[in-house]
């Protein structure tokens, strides 16, 4: 795999697996709502897909449809259960911290008469738990949440969320965001009480146009796209069969990462970069070791804009992203370093490094070598 | 297509001896822009060419031509024999067509009639009355004449054959890109240069381009968006090639031994100095930039004399006297207003200082500059020279 990728929560390089994967379902190219054979055979790769999913999640197959990314699934959770839950109420709550995906979601809705609470966060994006239990109310149809943030990998205490909601409002419909955190922390949907949560296939090393919306038994929402009533008409349009195939190759692949490199991989390579970067003085870390996911490491560097930093790093052959992906193209500070209250001369020498199963121990300690030399280079010609 | 395209060209006419020259370069480029076309077929007159095709349509070639300086319009036109009869018939036909697309229930007309051919029996003015009274009686209860303001005029060209010209597409003149020697224009990715670049190509000069970048601090998609401007300007300027050069180290340098209100000027003439010897190096005569006096700091006289001092190639500055709002109404009509302002960071920007320079004096700049091993500077950009094509 590609060498020197250390910008794995943009996403990540398709596996063998998925590409074989891939192939094969392109040459059988049925479509699955046919009647003939070639129509079954397709019909059976989305079966095997969704087996694989529902397997890694210890959930039944039927809670899965397949969707074209993540931000749909979101869209669809979101916009799916407020229209559905409108006539019982029409309050809505999720973070200032989250993607765009669920942000613009709340927005429209809003802009069509709902009311939303945006949850605030402490300095490292944890969510303040008590602000939920005072917002939450009889009228609270949804709350939606990553587990993992994209920008500064802060792990959101799921469960704690899932019996708060459930304490208090047991009708009211709790989302989760799992894109970035899938194949990397374990969740138990069932014991967390998520009523819905999102899936996506290239931030685990399949292709992109492939996600998957997980919906609880006895969860029900409407579905935002109108068509021949494919994916039990929660998901109209012609299945992306060959995404799909190479979506379920890809969880066998992480799987079987994991059983080879063992849980913890991730981690020890995590621990490697905290114990370098936590000794720099000229560097600060955007999340504290233990609430932060075991592959993202967002730093800042003192004087330095993240732009010049990432350009510094690419000249060297480390690809790494500055805050997220989404946000590079628009010069404002990122939503979520203003949420965690970070200064601004911090946020802007924000970069995120995320890694994958496919890095290795040696390509980190390189990395480490490259942003401390490149620190340093910088700092000879700090902008006065 | 059943007609024939006209492409008439203006100035290029009062050439003396040269002319054939500017005729030759400005076929050359309508060739240039309907290469991969099949069936085409281009005939030389005086003052025009003819087009004609039987596989493609009117649309597509006007499309790929009309934006050729030098070429002052297209028409379309059918062509027939110089003969009193078919005129007549296809006058009617072609009135007919106006009237219906007009569809009004009186119609103010005017016929303008030009003949060249001396062997055609009537003068213009008398073929003028003659086919007039043609169409009024063909179209008695809908035509009348008004010759100083009609609703609609039928142009009638008598030569060895007669064109009745359906509609004209009034075009960009200027003179044949080529026929004007090569110049090299600094296209920074902003709104200006881009419009500099077309003014250039207009007075047919051959534009080769010149862009500074300062990665890290600039990111390779601002260098994207440079090559996406040099597209939008192919139309206009045909094949261009455009020189890529590191500003880096240079920048670095000025930034830590010279005071910081002379980065933006110190800047700018080291790369006024790379590019005059880019330029030298690659046979063109001048240097074009988009700069308009008082713009911003280094754009004041004060410092464009400071500049200019830096270069013995003529700088050329087609937008100096515009306003802002004139140069951005004519980016949007070319085409490159909407790339120039995706928002990358140009290397201007880069060590920007906070009050820079607004009046450099020459021995002041000259002194800092001295701080600097300029030659061992420009060297080391040169080594950083790439170069890209539309």
């Amino acid at each position: 795999m590609k060498s020197n990728y250390f910008d794995n929560s943009a996403t990540t390089e398709p596996c063998d697996y998925a590409i074989e994967a891939m192939l094969d379902a392109a040459k059988n190219f049925g479509n699955p709502s046919s009647l003939h054979s070639m129509g079954i055979s397709a019909e059976n790769i989305l079966k095997s897909s969704r087996k694989i999913l529902a397997q890694s999640l210890k959930v039944e197959d039927k809670c899965f449809y397949f969707t074209s990314c993540g931000t749909e699934s979101n869209n669809t959770a979101i916009i799916g259960t407020a229209y559905r839950k409108k006539s019982i109420g029409t309050h809505i709550i999720t973070t200032k911290i989250e993607h765009p995906s669920v942000l613009n979601a709340f927005k429209f809705l809003e802009s069509q008469g709902w009311s939303a609470t945006y949850l605030d966060t402490d300095k490292n994006g944890r969510v303040d738990l008590d602000m939920l239990k005072r917002s939450l109310t009889s009228k609270t149809v949804l709350v939606s949440m990553a587990h993992v943030n994209n920008e500064i990998g802060t792990v959101q205490p799921i469960e704690e969320v899932g019996n708060i909601i459930k304490q208090s409002n047991p009708r009211c419909h709790f989302h989760v965001d799992c894109v970035q955190s899938y194949m990397k922390i374990p969740i138990d949907l069932k014991k967390a009480n998520v009523s819905l949560a999102s899936f996506s296939a290239h931030k685990i090393h399949g292709f992109k146009g492939c996600g998957a919306l997980y919906v609880q038994p006895g969860v029900n929402i409407d579905n935002i796209i109108y068509g021949g009533g494919q994916e039990r008409g929660m998901r109209s349009g012609t299945e992306n069969v060959a995404g799909i195939a190479a979506f379920g190759a890809a969880i066998r692949w992480n799987n079987e990462e994991i059983s080879k490199k063992g849980i913890g991989y991730l981690g020890s390579l995590h621990d490697m970069l905290y114990d370098a970067f936590e000794e720099c003085d000229n560097i600060t870390l955007m999340c504290e070791r233990n609430v932060c996911a075991p592959h993202i490491c967002s730093i800042s560097a003192r004087n330095t804009r993240g732009e010049v930093l990432l350009h510094t790093l690419e000249k060297e052959g480390f690809f790494v992203s500055t805050g997220s992906a989404c946000s590079s193209h628009k010069r404002n500070i990122s939503h979520v370093l203003q949420a965690t209250g970070t200064p601004r001369d911090v946020a802007e020498g924000v970069i995120r490094i995320s890694l994958s199963y496919s890095n290795t121990p040696e390509e980190v300690r390189a990395l480490i070598e490259a942003v401390k030399n490149a620190v340093r280079e910088l700092e000879q010609y700090i902008q006065k | 297509m059943n007609t024939i395209l006209i492409a008439k060209y203006g100035e290029i006419f009062l050439k003396g001896q040269n002319r054939p020259f500017f005729e030759k370069t400005l076929l050359h480029n309508i060739r240039m822009a309907l290469k991969g076309m099949d069936g085409i077929d281009i005939r030389k007159e005086v003052g025009r060419f003819y087009i004609t095709s039987d596989v493609q349509t009117e649309d597509t070639i006007i499309d790929a031509i009309k934006n050729i300086f030098g070429i002052t319009s297209i028409s379309v036109a059918c062509k027939i024999p110089s003969e009193t009869d078919t005129i007549e018939q296809k006058l009617i036909e072609v009135a007919g067509n106006f009237i219906n697309d007009l569809g009004n229930d009186r119609i103010t007309f005017k016929l303008e009639i030009k003949r060249t051919n001396k062997l055609f029996p009537m003068s213009s003015p008398d073929a003028a009355k003659y086919f007039g009274k043609v169409l009024l009686d063909a179209y008695p209860d809908v035509l009348t004449v008004d010759v100083h303001n009609p609703q609609l005029t039928i142009n009638v060209e008598i030569r060895d054959e007669t064109f009745i010209i359906e509609r004209n597409i009034k075009c960009l003149g200027g003179m044949p890109v080529s026929s004007s020697g090569k110049g090299l224009v600094l296209l920074s990715g902003g709104i200006d240069s881009p419009v500099a670049a077309y003014f250039a190509a207009k007075r047919g000069v051959d534009i080769e381009a010149i862009h500074f970048h300062s990665y890290p601090y600039t990111s390779d998609r601002a260098k994207e968006k440079v090559i996406d401007l040099l597209k939008a300007l192919k139309p206009y300027c045909g094949r261009t090639r455009m020189f890529v050069v590191s500003l880096t180290e240079i920048q670095r340098e000025i930034h830590a031994k010279c005071p910081e209100e002379y980065m933006t000027i110190l800047t700018r003439r080291f790369m006024m100095k790379i590019a005059d010897r880019v330029a030298k190096e690659n046979n063109c005569k001048a240097i074009f930039t988009g700069e308009s006096i008082g713009q911003v700091a280094s754009q004041t006289l004060d410092g464009l004399a400071v500049t200019n001092n830096a270069v013995s190639l003529p700088v050329l500055r087609p937008l100096i006297c515009m306003d802002k709002q004139e140069i951005v109404d004519i980016a949007v009509k070319i085409g490159t207003h909407d790339i120039s302002i995706l928002p990358f960071e140009d290397c201007c920007t880069v060590f920007q200082p906070k009050h820079p320079a607004t009046k450099p004096q020459l021995d002041k700049v000259l002194a800092a500059e001295s701080l600097l091993d300029c030659d061992a500077l420009i060297e080391n950009a040169m080594k950083t020279v790439e170069i890209y094509t539309n």
